[in-house]
């Protein structure tokens, strides 16, 4: 099991670190989209889709270094109440629940993502790019990655195993 | 089964799971998904799905990674230790001068980042140990930093404002104008609170002991050096969305790029910095994210099952005046802030209010004001007061959570007069978006 938690930390923490490429580069576009607007005087009619799907992209690949990183929003006061060792079977159990939420969200999105791929859908923009098929599809491939970590998580001890986040809030 | 009940077992699940620890947005999801298929069966779940993938779709949103990015560099940049040193030395030798300065500057911060965490814990880092090592009150300096710290979710280009447009359907441009006014009536009240205190009792505030501090005024000004990199950062973004050049998300791409620049110039930037700064701004804004997923979720089944109509219903049917209604939804909001935190009160409660506040008569952007002054409100509230656990990850260890808690009581007593007014005078909100 050990190296199945290695292995799945080590992807969450992977794509999570690529989402930072992904803003990146939409803070470049928009950048270039104003250029083009009031420099060149040519506004372009794909920047602003492919902003909003890179910062999707994003969004959906940080669920796994979110759960890795245990920085997922949750309230902790029980655990002053009851005591650490109870709050740490209370939480194994609140990994359990969650992963039930998650199961629950990637049954809903299984159905809508193979008919998106049957039959790709459109954003019916100028630019028109394949945003609703990428975005159904991408948030079933997070669904997972989000499902995994949760078992890894399972069977790890509280602290993360990537100790970055001691320099984050 | 009756929507009462519905609405019930849904709150009653929501605490049962938020108890147990179970991750808000998974808390969400799972209500959601539980109660989409005891009402329609599998069926049931499409209706769910299409709220889901909407929220890929929200452009507003766009602009909060590039905001979380900007203050992280910001956070980096020690830009805010300059500003801070540079107001201390212009506020001269007047007594409760550093904690009056710690307000402006907490001011300049919230125009410049919109995050009330990152805010609180450069003042906390900054300004706290300069005020205790000169011998302030600590609870008049911890409570000036908390309150002045949060004004960043009413002061554009605020976090808040941004995500209750994107739900509300109201201009973020709008609501960013309509924040200055009520964000600089607080910021007053709170200086007024702490000149009116030091004058009370000069001890609580001894004036500031560095030498530049006794030079004449004119000489003094030549420290306004330290504002010039935050207030052409704050002229870059601000000023491209209200000059009509670029939209909020533009402007907040403008400003992470302004936020490089200033640390560039300062020599604090390196590749190591942008890379922590982007790991911090990933595991922000994905866990406010997912977060949403989960609200939007519940609430679109909930709408879906007649809730939000049922909801709508009750606080329109009762016999009050108009803004009786108000002040029982900023109580609601203000009970929530007890429980959840503030992305998801948005995201459960606007979808309800919103429309109510239109059919009463009210102006969606005045009532967003309202709801980010309740949020400040929020975020230095007991139980769960987030500006209060921010600054006590920061202060000395001798700092007690129980200390901060008792400190920002005066401060949560002005924020509810500054409510009460913006609320009996709405012009205080709109003047500006009507100019």
């Amino acid at each position: 099991m050990k190296y199945y938690v290695a292995f799945v930390s080590r992807m969450s923490v992977f794509f999570g670190k690529a989402c930072g490429v992904f803003y990146l580069t939409a803070v470049g576009l928009s950048i270039f989209e104003i250029f083009m607007r009031y420099a060149m005087g040519k506004p372009t009619a794909w920047t602003s889709e492919t902003i909003m799907v890179l910062v999707a992209t994003a969004w959906m690949l940080c669920v796994g270094a979110v759960t890795q990183q245990r920085r997922h929003i949750t309230v902790t006061t029980m655990e002053l109440l009851v005591g650490p060792k109870i709050w740490g079977r209370m939480k194994k159990v609140a990994i359990v629940l969650s992963m039930v939420g998650v199961s629950g969200l990637i049954i809903m999105l299984w159905d809508p993502m193979l008919k998106v791929i049957n039959a790709p859908q459109t954003s019916g923009s100028a630019f028109d790019p394949p945003t609703p098929t990428y975005v159904k599809t991408m948030l079933v491939f997070a669904g997972f990655l989000y499902l995994l970590q949760l078992i890894a998580n399972l069977f790890t001890p509280s602290q993360p195993a990537d100790d970055t986040s001691k320099s984050e809030r | 089964m009756g929507i009462e009940f519905i609405t019930l077992a849904i709150v009653l699940s929501l605490f049962t799971l938020m108890a147990i620890g179970v991750p808000l947005g998974a808390s969400t999801l799972i209500i959601s998904v539980s109660a989409a298929y005891l009402s329609f069966g599998p069926n049931g779940f499409i209706l769910v799905t299409s709220a889901v993938t909407k929220v890929m779709d929200k452009q507003a949103l766009v602009a909060v990674p590039f905001f979380v990015f900007m203050a992280n560099i910001m956070e980096r940049s020690g830009v805010a230790k300059e500003l801070f040193d540079s107001m201390a030395i212009l506020g001269g030798q007047m007594r409760g001068g550093v904690a009056v300065q710690t307000c402006v500057v907490a001011v300049i911060l919230a125009a410049m980042s919109g995050i009330v965490g990152g805010e609180i814990v450069l003042l906390g880092l900054i300004a706290l140990p300069q005020l205790f090592r000169l011998g302030y009150d600590r609870k008049l300096s911890i409570g000036s930093l908390c309150a002045s710290g949060s004004l960043a979710t009413l002061i554009p280009p605020s976090v808040v404002l941004i995500v209750y447009g994107a739900e509300a359907g109201v201009s973020v441009k709008d609501l960013f104008t309509a924040g200055v006014g009520p964000g600089l009536l607080l910021a007053s009240l709170y200086i007024t609170y702490v000149l009116i205190r030091v004058r009370l009792n000069p001890a609580m505030g001894p004036a500031y002991d560095a030498p530049e501090a006794a030079l004449p005024f004119f000489q003094r000004l030549a420290f306004l050096r330290g504002l010039i990199l935050p207030f052409l950062l704050i002229f870059g973004v601000l000023g491209s969305i209200y000059g009509g050049i670029a939209t909020v998300t533009e402007s907040a791409a403008v400003g992470a790029v302004g936020a490089l620049i200033v640390a560039a110039a300062r020599r604090e930037l390196s590749i190591q910095k942008i890379r922590e700064a982007l790991w911090a701004t990933t595991l922000t804004t994905g866990s406010i994210l997912w977060l949403i997923i989960g609200a939007v979720s519940l609430v679109g089944i909930y709408n879906i099952l007649g809730g939000t109509r049922f909801l709508g219903g009750l606080l329109t049917g009762l016999e009050v005046a108009p803004i009786v209604v108000i002040i029982i939804m900023m109580g609601i909001v203000f009970f929530l802030g007890m429980f959840l935190e503030w992305i998801a009160i948005v995201f459960i409660t606007v979808p309800v209010f919103a429309p109510v506040v239109v059919q009463l008569g009210y102006d969606p952007v005045w009532f967003g004001i309202l709801f980010a002054m309740n949020i400040q409100i929020y975020m230095l509230s007991p139980p769960f007061g987030p500006a209060c656990f921010y600054l006590k990850s920061v202060a000395p260890k001798d700092v007690t959570l129980q200390e901060i808690f008792l400190a920002v009581l005066p401060f949560i007593g002005l924020q509810i007069i500054g409510l009460a007014l913006v609320m009996a005078f709405p012009q205080i909100a709109l003047w500006l978006p009507g100019l």
